[in-house]
């Protein structure tokens, strides 16, 4: 298996090596990336799945390395197991759906997209996987420049953005001004021990620090995670970057690459600064729940469906916060909170992606869809009206898909907390998904006759290999929605590991 | 019958629907009907073969352990079907008018378009709605609550390109949503206070539990209401289920009268242990019970729309149910709930009957006279509305029913939040309430049977009218299904009969009066002549609609109140924050960039590549450093 664990790793690497320079014919370069996508999936599907079944996962290593004169430690390590599969999962199933949906058939993008888009998932694979904290940051960081090259590459000025690179310098500025302090906390974490710990000694090393240190280390690891997820008031470049961003980057942007925030704030945060997160409970479960109320006011108020994905995006994912806010302390509840989060990341990824490909595939200009401007769009694009509103309903957490027991769950958790949370949460939530519904029902049903454009602008229906792939997602969400123990059990067994019952600070 | 039957009652329509959803267009309309009736006929065999099993009264229910559902270290809900007499008899209900609806639909449909997706929201409504009867636990029985609801949604918004249409799905949608809001924090009340939310679990040791959790129960009782108040439309959460006759008329028959809807009360069925020990909570069920009671009667009076006037109908006599809940009386409620669906379906399938002969026209000022060329769809009628109204004992499917309720509340009492109510008012109230429930089946009636020829869907030459241009009755399943319920309403009357006792002197003369009611109203809308004469009486006081504004014709305002509350408030709130608060936000991340990228401007001055000044600046910064350095 841990040869599976290193193709994860290496095989996105030597796809973005391969469409870098390799000369593929462009018009051949679609359709290579797509069977790349579903040889990538297929691996890292069946890959995570067993790891999921599998008792304690497993793991890659090599010999350890010593730098400089101090002789600092540090052991490349790479895991996978029932915390982290899920994760590892979503980002399998992942770039299949937006080569598919999104594929490129007028030949608009050129080699380096895909590289870009290879070197982003080889990026998040490493995120995802890696247990050193230098190894952990190394890809962080070579996610952002994936993402920076793709933006700036093939970036179009959006509604909100009339250039791309302003926008685009502000969102690195954001995750820099996140990472940096982040690591100066790895720096810390490593100089206390003069190793690096990797994610399952960092919890023993930050014990033994003074309360004052863990206290900034803590700090800065939060605001690198409040930045990616993004959580309230670090979001500042979610919606223009969301609008100057290609297609498929920004379904990945928010599937995948916002995903890497969650996993920090479940796999580093919770773990070793339980003490930190109880301190300030109270805040930072006020601020998650304020961010699920403000994403979910602002869709009410955006007319483009992207914009109202990126800020019910902002909504969910500080619903996930909350989960992670609430579930520490928590005692009995904490891995109720714990698995409700996990179950999130991997169920609202894999709506966001089939969201956002399909809000770019419903114009052929990639344009996103203007509530001013169409109606009737069901009449021409049967399919994939069917499919959005099976998704928006997923988003929305109907019960018998999947979305909903990772949000019941963290409910739960908040309620332990205190039921307003939940309250509010619920509500904005509850708004969200109102504004979604309605939305929908503007551009998309309604008679077309009124549309205000003509109908031959649209893109065609879907076709029998995009409706495939959406079955196999809404597949997914039914099973896990009728059945879920088949990923919340081997998740909760996982989590049970961390022992997050006896987080009492 | 293997405990395994249990998982194929809702597991056939959910199979039938999933195929109709992928095969449903290429399918012939006919196959696509015989699967979708097969379906839920099969289950509805299915559930009669458990009634041999003993189930029924005081039998022992027959349980489906499957394991956990959503199970984790601290909270446990179980993936548990369980079929009890209650159980049994909501079953039977669902599926024997589901099967026939269905089957009444294959005709009803036949011109229609996208007729695989309709018949595969019915399938996969009765499949949820038998989920929420066989769940075992709260959280369970919330897949199938929502299901239905979904199912009701979807088929709310069948003609999804007419205008309204996606409106009035909206407003389905997102009110039921508010009430699952209350619904989830009762149940996470619930399983705080008692630790499961197992609803047999919690039937047995409930009372004892309760002991110290008092408060927290009696908080997931009101919590729970919301839920229940929101799925079976009782005010002030009712505001969706009129526009909810925006679907085709064998959905508002199945979904908004028959069965759907009665899920409330089923759920507060299943915890009347809960509610037995709550007076507060009682209370609230009674004062919102009332007021929808009265509201429903009063708005159907008026409406015109013949769909309308059956759903502000069906109001009415949820608002029943649930005050014989008030009263503690679960069976006065289930009772009435049988009742209940046999008439309302009977009016809603007769009505949609009429509609398709009359090519979708709604107006029952435009209908006059219709039933006289429908001699099926006017027996369906007669028996539905006697039935409704409860005018003769034995052949009225309501009139032991709403005696059932009625007894139940004359020995009740109401007490809470400092309030007290006698069941002797709850008793008055009612008794007047129902008359106009005479009153407005009647006046229907008198418009459908009325002589005055002025109608225009009389004279159009359509392909479905008869060589005299009169409407008829072309399909066979709907002159069937109709026929099998204008048997079975007055049969379940005549069993009715047998379980309530009936007290001459108090039913005397309330059915006087309401004979007599009926008897006028019907005179009076039957000929254009008195209707005219009536409506200028009327015209005088503006509560019925003089100018347009009374009450009446503003739905007594629950819309506006809501738009001014709710709507317009979080509307502006939402574009205050967008238009200012996220401006100003991303505006001064923009500025700070601005201002960064002036500062480094300014910076680069001291970069002049000047050798001498550089040479000056290292001079005084080493003088600078030794002074520091050399001072102590």
């Amino acid at each position: 298996m841990t040869s599976s664990l290193l193709a994860i790793l290496v095989l996105p690497i030597l796809g973005a090596l391969f469409f870098a320079f390799y000369p593929v014919k462009p018009k051949s370069l679609s359709a290579l990336a797509a069977i790349f996508s579903y040889c990538y999936s297929a691996l890292t599907s069946l890959t995570a799945i067993l790891a999921l079944a599998s008792d304690s996962g497993f793991s890659i290593q090599s010999r350890a390395f010593h730098l400089g004169v101090s002789g600092f430690e540090m052991i490349p390590r790479f895991f996978l197991d029932g915390c982290n599969a899920s994760f590892v999962l979503l980002l399998g199933l992942c770039p299949p759906v937006v080569f598919t949906l999104l594929r490129d058939r007028e030949c608009r993008y050129g080699k380096s997209y895909y590289a870009c888009a290879f070197a982003l998932v080889a990026a998040l694979a490493g995120v995802f996987t890696s247990d050193s904290l230098l190894l952990f940051y190394f890809f962080w960081e070579a996610a952002l420049i994936a993402v920076y090259f793709w933006i700036g590459l093939y970036g179009k000025p959006g509604f909100h953005a009339p250039r791309v690179y302003p926008v685009l310098l502000r969102f690195v500025l954001f995750t820099l001004a996140g990472s940096l302090p982040m690591l100066v906390s790895i720096a810390a974490v490593c100089a206390a021990d003069l190793r690096d710990p990797g994610l399952h000694g960092l919890a023993a090393v930050v014990s033994r620090m003074a309360p004052n240190v863990r206290l900034w280390v803590f700090g800065g690891f939060l605001l690198g995670f409040s930045v990616k997820l993004p959580l309230l008031g670090f979001h500042g470049w979610l919606r223009d970057t969301y609008n100057v961003a290609p297609p498929a980057c920004r379904a990945l942007l928010s599937a995948a690459m916002s995903k890497m925030g969650a996993f920090g704030l479940i796999m580093i945060l919770a773990p070793s600064f339980s003490g930190e997160i109880l301190r300030f409970a109270p805040q930072l479960q006020i601020l998650a729940v304020m961010g699920v109320v403000y994403g979910a006011m602002l869709t009410l108020a955006q007319e483009r469906l992207i914009d109202l994905l990126a800020y019910g995006s902002l909504s969910h994912l500080s619903l996930l916060a909350l989960g992670v806010f609430t579930a520490v302390g928590a005692g009995d509840a904490a891995t109720t909170g714990l698995s409700g989060s996990v179950l999130l990341v991997f169920n609202h990824g894999l709506i966001m992606v089939l969201l956002f490909s399909l809000d770019a595939r419903v114009l052929p200009g990639e344009e996103s869809p203007d509530k001013g401007l169409l109606t009737g769009l069901r009449g021409r694009q049967r399919r994939l009206t069917a499919f959005l509103l099976l998704a928006i309903f997923a988003s929305a957490s109907l019960p018998g898909l999947s979305n909903f027991v990772g949000e019941i769950l963290i409910y739960f958790a908040a309620f332990q907390a205190s039921p307003w949370l939940v309250f509010f949460a619920a509500s904005g939530a509850l708004i969200g998904a109102g504004a979604l519904v309605r939305f929908f029902h503007s551009v998309f049903l309604g008679s077309s006759s009124s549309a205000g454009r003509s109908e031959a602008i649209l893109s065609r229906d879907l076709d029998a290999g995009e409706t495939a792939i959406a079955l196999v997602l809404a597949a997914i969400w039914l099973a896990l929605g009728l059945y879920p123990m088949l990923l919340l059990h081997p998740v909760e067994r996982a989590i049970l590991f961390l022992d997050p019952v006896g987080w009492t600070g | 019958m293997s405990p395994l039957a249990l998982l194929a009652l809702p597991a056939f329509p959910a199979i039938s629907a999933l195929a109709l959803i992928f095969f449903g267009r290429r399918l012939p309309y006919n196959v696509l009907g015989g699967i979708a009736v097969g379906a839920v006929a099969a289950s509805f065999a299915l559930a009669l073969g458990f009634i041999p099993m003993d189930v029924l009264g005081e039998g022992a229910p027959v349980t489906l352990d499957l394991g956990p559902w959503i199970s984790t270290h601290a909270f446990q809900a179980a993936l548990r079907l369980r079929l009890d007499s209650v159980g049994l008899c909501m079953v039977l209900l669902v599926t024997f008018f589901g099967s026939l609806i269905t089957a009444y639909s294959i005709g009803y449909m036949r011109e229609d378009r996208e007729q695989g997706r309709f018949f595969a929201g019915l399938n996969l409504f009765v499949a949820s709605m038998l989920t929420l009867v066989l769940s075992d636990n709260l959280v369970l029985i919330f897949l199938g609550w929502e299901g239905v609801g979904l199912c009701s949604y979807l088929l709310i918004g069948h003609y999804w390109d007419q205008p309204g249409v996606p409106l009035a799905a909206f407003r389905a949608f997102f009110v039921n949503r508010i009430g699952d809001i209350f619904f989830l924090l009762g149940v996470f009340t619930l399983f705080g206070a008692f630790g499961t939310v197992s609803l047999s679990e919690l039937h047995a040791h409930g009372s004892e539990l309760i002991v110290g959790h008092e408060k927290a129960a009696g908080l997931a009782a009101l919590l729970l209401l919301g839920g229940a108040f929101a799925k079976s439309a009782q005010a002030p959460l009712h505001v969706w289920l009129a526009d909810a006759m925006a679907g085709p008329t064998p959905v508002s028959a199945l979904i908004h009268a028959a069965t759907m809807v009665t899920a409330g009360v089923y759920l507060l069925m299943r915890l009347d242990w809960l509610y037995s020990v709550f007076p507060q909570a009682r209370m609230v069920i009674g004062i919102c019970a009332t007021t929808t009671l009265i509201v429903g009667a009063l708005l159907a009076l008026t409406q015109t729309d013949i769909k309308k006037i059956l759903a502000y109908s069906t109001l009415s006599n949820l608002a029943l149910m649930f005050l014989a809940l008030a009263a503690g009386s679960s069976g006065a409620a289930m009772l009435h709930l049988f009742g209940h669906a046999f008439f309302k379906a009977l009016l809603f399938l007769a009505a949609g009957s009429v509609i398709l002969a009359a090519h979708h026209e709604q107006d029952v000022r435009r209908l006059q006279g219709v039933l006289k060329t429908l001699p099926i769809t006017r027996l369906a009628f007669w028996v539905g509305c006697i039935g409704g109204a409860g005018l003769i004992p034995y052949l009225s499917a309501g009139f032991f029913t709403k005696e059932a309720v009625l007894e139940s509340l004359r020995n009740s009492r109401l007490d809470g939040f400092g309030l007290h109510i006698s069941g002797g008012w709850l008793y008055s109230i009612v008794l007047v309430v129902e008359s106009l429930s005479a009153l407005y089946l009647f006046r229907l009636l008198g418009y459908l049977s009325s002589d005055d020829r002025e109608a225009a869907y009389a004279h159009e030459p359509e392909s479905g009218h008869g060589h005299d241009g009169n409407p008829r009755e072309k399909s066979r399943s709907v002159r069937l299904v109709l026929g099998i319920l204008a048997l079975a309403a007055p049969s379940f009357a005549w069993f009715s009969g047998r379980l309530v006792p009936l007290h001459w002197g108090h039913v005397f003369p309330s059915l006087v009066a309401n004979l007599a009611l009926a008897a006028g109203c019907f005179a009076v809308f039957s000929t254009s002549r008195r209707r005219e004469l009536l409506f200028k009486g009327l015209a005088r006081f503006s509560v019925f609609g003089g100018g347009g504004v009374g009450p009446l014709t503003r739905l007594f305002y629950f819309d506006d109140v809501y738009n001014a509350l709710l709507v317009l408030p979080l509307k502006a709130a939402a574009w205050l924050l967008r238009l200012v608060f996220e401006n100003i936000f991303i505006g001064a991340l923009s500025a700070m960039g601005w201002i960064g990228e002036r500062a480094s401007f300014l910076l680069r001055r001291l970069q002049t590549g000047n050798v001498q000044r550089y040479a000056a600046l290292m001079l005084l910064a080493a003088a600078f450093a030794a002074y520091f350095l050399l001072r102590g």
